[in-house]
């Protein structure tokens, strides 16, 4: 065999160029693959195939109304932050009305401390308020970062893509961000578990399918109105307090997302108050320690002060109607428990702040939103003490 | 950092860029300070602090193998450093893992011989993830040099990347230092086929993880913890075994395909085992790194089964108890391992008389096997002793109707069967026409003959598939089920 066959005969190692080829071209099948699942994807999130049930998204609802209100360029005075407990403890309208401001509550029921800064930094965008209120069981026990659906849930609340994406990473571990960003992922299961859900969305699709409640929307959530049954109660007996000592704690990162807010209210002349809306006395074992572990980590904020409705509260004023019929550790207040905690916040703000709220009586805007509605005429709950509501209406009536 | 996380998602493209652009070009030793470094960010995601431990295993079992190597030594000094080495690193491993059960263990005897409690501190410590597979690991190392099977190196750097090599370090394979520790003294090099061969092999181990195993977890969790009764505890029963098998060979896959993005070869880890026709055989396919360590590093010492026939079923069972230990350090595991050294002493034999090489004897027998491992398995999976025998106890055929109670409604349990029978025909046809070969390379060598187009359509296809239908969220739900071993 001559040398020339010998050479061809044997094989030609790939040159350097084609070798570079070849990896351009996987690099390309790559991203050609990476740009169809992406299109896909931002096809359904688009679409919204795969957004899950929002009736009951007060969050969202809420938010949508908070944006509506500071585009009119209105103010907000006082910010009620927190869990559930807030938006089920405090009536965002008495407030408006008793002491003639704008009082919101932006909370997501579930999420944690990391929310409560981030929905203040939100606000803060749009417009300055005066009070700022947390509802303090969002900040002892465990898990005070808040849940993980609660969390994707205040941030799709907020206005804007890329502020949500922004905020994403403040919120979530690493691992989560996928799912936060896109429905599709988050909701992918829904082809398997939940084919309806899908359908209605594809119906839907391109029309309002929860339309938002034009009316001004300042937060309020009630749980419910029935008060605690006799088959509850005797649950105390049995099972002794839901809230034990192990949940006597606040978590490192909740106190530090506790101080950054009270810099940022020290930074910008905001007073901070933290309410603790009451649940039924015997929910929690040994409330005293409870309550000590709290004015301690309090003093640490030197201007903040403490509205504590659950110490040594007046039984005859807050019945077993006051709370609503649930037993555990998250018991929120009827509308009733919700009138007489904001009594008490009205009464603190009188007597602590006079001069703090601007005075919007004369406000032609104020006046529309808020003369027409008759809160309390309207509440069909009356009160043990019916010189507490008569009060309050006569405040009313005669402002 | 678990290989299904954003987190890897991000690590792997950034060290493979600066690995094949900066890295390994022409200093060997740079390159290996640069895997070591990516080793130690890769296992100091998790806890940094844990970092100092496989260092130290690593010192120790480094020094120990050259001062073991050294000519002048003696064979009593070359023993005395070896069992330095063993006694320091099975002692770390012991502590971490072992000690809060033995005092335990202690206790409930004494109680039960009766002696009052006696004041006993557990440790409240956490179990650093991978130290069963990377001490083992590095206790290979010592225990080959010492047969002189293996030279000691002094390339420090070397022998800590060959320890900490991330691909492999939390849930294995358990490599050899004959086999991987060469691969880190010279450039390594790879070209496209090797690289499309990686990442078709990662992408069929997430298929395995998200499709299937995950799902089955689901599944499995359900029926074990929520004290399920007939059909759907047998089904829980069996779709563990199956889960345990996809998840662990998921991550072997994806650790093996990592590793020769990078250039490195690792061992096979598994070898389709629930078609095996002896329990013997089973164990060569079942987690082969850990089964051949305690082959070549127990029984073997021990004599085998070159003593007799009696100590052979002794050395077995010494064996299988300390592999259930292994994994984990409760006397479910152990009982997990008897069972099945008893499985093997008591079936082996009578299997071994039905010679016949027909498919339906070999699948009765394959059946057979995977039927007893599945049983054992309920050990490996309850958490403790009673609920493994309440488990048992609720095997059945009834209650069937109860079946899309436990977290899987009828549509996810129809496709869990679909794709479970999908997978186990493709390992028949591969154990069946090509033996050598496991079953992506089959199925990767006949996407290769179709045209260009058909095939990427099947890519799309798959990975979209795993995107709408695939089972996976964040957190530690979802990790490998050996990172707690």
């Amino acid at each position: 065999m001559s040398k020339n066959n010998i050479k061809n005969s044997q094989p030609q190692p790939a040159s350097p160029r084609k070798e570079m080829n070849k990896w351009l071209k996987l690099g390309l099948k790559v991203l050609v693959l990476l740009t169809v699942v992406c299109t896909t994807v931002y096809y359904t999130d688009s679409h919204e195939y795969f957004v899950g049930d929002q009736t009951n998204n007060h969050s969202q609802r809420k938010w949508r109304s908070f944006y509506r209100f500071v585009d009119k360029k209105k103010d907000v005075d006082v910010l009620c932050l927190g869990n559930s407990h807030a938006s089920a403890g405090i009536e965002p309208y008495i407030i408006s009305a008793n002491e003639n401001c704008y009082c919101f509550i932006l909370n997501t029921p579930g999420s944690g401390s990391v929310d409560l800064y981030y929905n203040l930094l939100e606000v803060r965008k749009y417009t300055a308020r005066k009070l700022l209120i947390i509802e303090s069981s969002c900040i002892v026990g465990h898990g005070t970062l808040g849940k993980e659906w609660a969390k994707i849930q205040s941030i799709e609340s907020k206005r804007g893509r890329w502020n949500q994406l922004s905020l994403i990473p403040h919120y979530l571990p690493s691992d989560e961000w996928m799912k936060a960003v896109s429905p599709t992922i988050r909701n992918h299961s829904f082809l398997l578990k939940d084919p309806e859900r899908i359908a209605f969305n594809r119906k839907f699709v391109g029309k309002e399918k929860n339309p938002d409640r034009q009316a001004l929307d300042l937060g309020r959530f009630s749980h419910g109105n029935t008060g605690l049954s006799d088959s509850i109660l005797s649950l105390y007996d049995t099972k002794g307090s839901p809230y034990t000592r192990e949940y006597h704690i606040i978590e490192d990162e909740t106190k530090y997302y506790i101080h950054q807010i009270y810099d940022l209210c020290q930074e910008h002349h905001i007073q901070l108050l933290f309410v603790t809306v009451p649940m039924y006395y015997r929910t929690y074992e040994a409330y005293d320690e409870l309550c000590q572990l709290e004015q301690e980590f309090f003093n640490e904020l030197p201007e903040a002060q403490w509205l504590d409705l659950q110490k040594n509260y007046d039984q005859s004023l807050y019945t077993r109607k006051a709370f609503n019929n649930e037993f555990g550790m998250a018991q929120h207040n009827t509308y009733l428990g919700m009138l007489i905690n904001t009594y008490f916040i009205c009464q603190y703000i009188e007597e602590h702040y006079p001069a703090m709220l601007p005075d919007r009586s004369g406000d032609k805007r104020w006046l529309n939103d808020f003369s027409q509605d008759n809160y309390f005429l309207n509440s069909r709950q009356v009160p043990d003490k019916q010189a507490l509501l008569a009060s309050m209406i006569n405040y009313y009536l005669a402002n | 950092m678990l290989f299904n996380s954003f987190a890897f998602a991000l690590f792997l493209p950034i060290v493979f860029i600066l690995y094949w652009a900066l890295f390994n070009r022409k200093n060997v030793d740079l390159r290996n300070l640069f895997v070591l470094i990516a080793s130690y960010v890769f296992y100091g995601w998790w806890d940094w602090k844990f970092l100092l431990l496989i260092a130290l295993t690593s010192f120790a079992s480094w020094g120990t193998g050259l001062l073991i190597g050294r000519d002048e030594q003696s064979d009593r000094n070359k023993k005395t450093w070896l069992v330095v080495n063993l006694v320091l690193n099975l002692g770390i491993l012991a502590v971490f893992k072992y000690y809060n059960f033995f005092v335990d263990s202690v206790v409930s005897m004494l109680a039960v011989m009766g002696v009052e409690r006696a004041h006993t501190a557990t440790l409240n410590i956490i179990l650093p993830v991978g130290i069963s597979f990377y001490t083992f690991q590095a206790l290979s190392y010592s225990i080959d040099v010492y047969r002189k099977q293996v030279a000691p190196t002094r390339n420090w750097l070397q022998f800590f990347a060959f320890v900490s090599f991330f691909p492999q370090l939390v849930a294995g394979p358990i490599e050899r230092a004959k086999n991987l520790l060469p691969q880190f003294s010279s450039i390594r090099s790879i070209d496209y086929r090797t690289m499309r061969s990686a990442l078709l092999l990662m992408a069929w181990g997430f298929f395995k993880k998200i499709m299937i195993a995950d799902r089955l977890a689901v599944f499995v969790e359900g029926t074990f913890d929520n004290g399920a009764s007939g059909l759907p505890m047998l089904l829980g029963a069996v779709f563990f075994a199956f889960q345990l098998y996809l998840d662990f060979s998921a991550y072997s896959d994806i650790a093996i395909g990592t590793a020769k993005l990078f250039g490195f070869d690792l061992m096979t880890n598994f070898r389709r085992p629930y078609l095996s026709t002896s329990f013997s055989n089973f164990w060569k396919r079942w987690h082969i790194s850990l089964s051949s360590w305690f082959m070549d590093y127990l029984y073997i010492p021990l004599g085998g089964n070159r003593k007799g026939q009696l100590r052979k079923y002794v050395n077995l069972l010494i064996v299988f108890a300390v592999s259930g230990l292994w994994h984990g350090a409760s006397w479910n595991f152990v009982i997990w391992g008897v069972l099945n050294v008893l499985f093997m002493i008591a079936l082996d034999p009578v299997i071994r008389k039905w010679e016949s090489p027909a498919l339906l004897s070999r699948a009765v027998k394959s059946v057979l096997i995977f039927s007893c491992y599945a049983l054992s398995l309920v050990f490996f999976r309850a958490k403790g002793f009673d609920t493994a025998i309440t488990c048992l106890t609720n095997l059945g055929f009834d209650n069937a109707a109860a079946m899309t109670t436990f977290g899987l409604n009828a549509v996810e349990l129809k496709l869990t069967a679909w794709l479970l029978a999908g997978l186990m025909l493709i390992e028949v046809l591969v154990e069946s026409f090509a033996v050598q070969k496991s079953a992506y390379e089959v199925i990767d060598a006949s996407i290769q003959k179709i045209p260009f187009y058909v095939r990427w359509a099947i890519y799309i296809a798959l990975v979209l598939s795993v995107l709408f239908f695939g089972q996976y969220g964040g957190g530690n739900e979802h990790s490998f089920i050996y990172f707690q071993f």
